[in-house]
């Protein structure tokens, strides 16, 4: 998960607990997480905080729209494991983009241009470069998943490409009708396909 | 092992390592997870960090002391000090029954 967005979904759940726990610990937890490195520890722990404290009686305001408690307790416990099914899925599916692009292994693509396909070992990012002008194309991110591909983000590069500084290699274009690769920073340019 | 932690559940451990934090003077939520990390290599998130503070608070263990800016500062109470105290001795008593079997082995 990219910073971020840990960062951003972090913020979000605190908005989740119930409002007599914000009442009184909202501002301290906002602070904290500004001096926090917000990770995917840190969503799990708050979204599992922030369901702990609606089962909790002394957090609940007013009367309850359902008055059976067997009723209450099965729609909050339903509502837990979606939210959980919810995080989990979200977690596994952003997962950091920058460390899948720093795994990358490139396979040759088409025979002509400057064409490459490119996934991560896990499989789950897959990026395309389709060559245009020297030292221009277009890249194409995407996620795999089981309903198919998914678009992220496509981009004009050039050289070097405007990726984030944590990523490692990016597809350069090749003058040999193939695609390259190199380091970032580093003139050190190889030939893509020898993975 | 927790005695009168037990009621704490998942917040059990945690709480011993914020009442230990606060056994040296009142600190803040995050100068607590550093305090934490720092002698117990624990990474306590903010959402375990204000589950278990808000239970310590509850059972009258620690006492919020007045805001600076957005920080509130905690203070442990004699009564926290106190079931720390006898916390710790049940830990030693493990620990030392746990050397003393690992030595004869």
């Amino acid at each position: 998960m990219r910073p971020p967005l840990a960062a951003r979904l972090s913020r979000a759940l605190v908005a989740c607990y119930p409002p007599r726990w914000k009442q009184r610990y909202r501002e301290e937890m906002l602070d904290v997480l500004d001096q926090h490195q917000a990770s995917p520890r840190t969503v799990l722990s708050l979204a599992g905080g922030a369901l702990t404290a609606h089962l909790d009686p002394s957090y609940r305001m007013g009367r309850p729209v359902i008055k059976n408690k067997a009723a209450r307790a099965l729609l909050i416990a339903a509502a837990g494991c979606m939210a959980v099914i919810a995080l989990v899925y979200g977690v596994f599916t952003y997962t950091d983009v920058n460390q899948l692009i720093g795994d990358l292994v490139w396979h040759p693509g088409h025979a002509e241009g400057d064409t490459a396909l490119v996934l991560t070992p896990d499989q789950r990012l897959l990026a395309t470069l389709e060559g245009g002008e020297p030292d221009t194309a277009v890249v194409t991110l995407m996620s795999v998943g089981p309903a198919g591909l998914r678009q992220l983000s496509s981009f004009e590069v050039a050289s070097p490409w405007p990726l984030p500084r944590t990523a490692t290699w990016w597809p350069h274009p090749g003058t040999a009708g193939k695609p390259r690769c190199g380091t970032w920073p580093g003139p050190a340019i190889r030939p893509c396909w020898r993975y | 092992m927790h005695g009168k932690f037990d009621d704490l559940g998942r917040f059990a451990d945690p709480s011993v390592l914020i009442l230990t934090s606060l056994s040296d003077g009142p600190k803040h939520g995050y100068a607590i997870m550093t305090d934490v990390a720092a002698f117990s290599d624990v990474r306590m998130e903010p959402g375990t960090l204000y589950g278990a503070l808000s239970r310590l608070e509850k059972r009258g263990w620690i006492r919020p002391l007045d805001t600076d800016e957005r920080r509130r500062p905690y203070q442990i109470t004699a009564a926290g000090q106190s079931v720390l105290a006898e916390q710790l001795k049940t830990m030693q008593q493990v620990v030392r029954t746990a050397a003393r079997r690992i030595a004869t082995a």
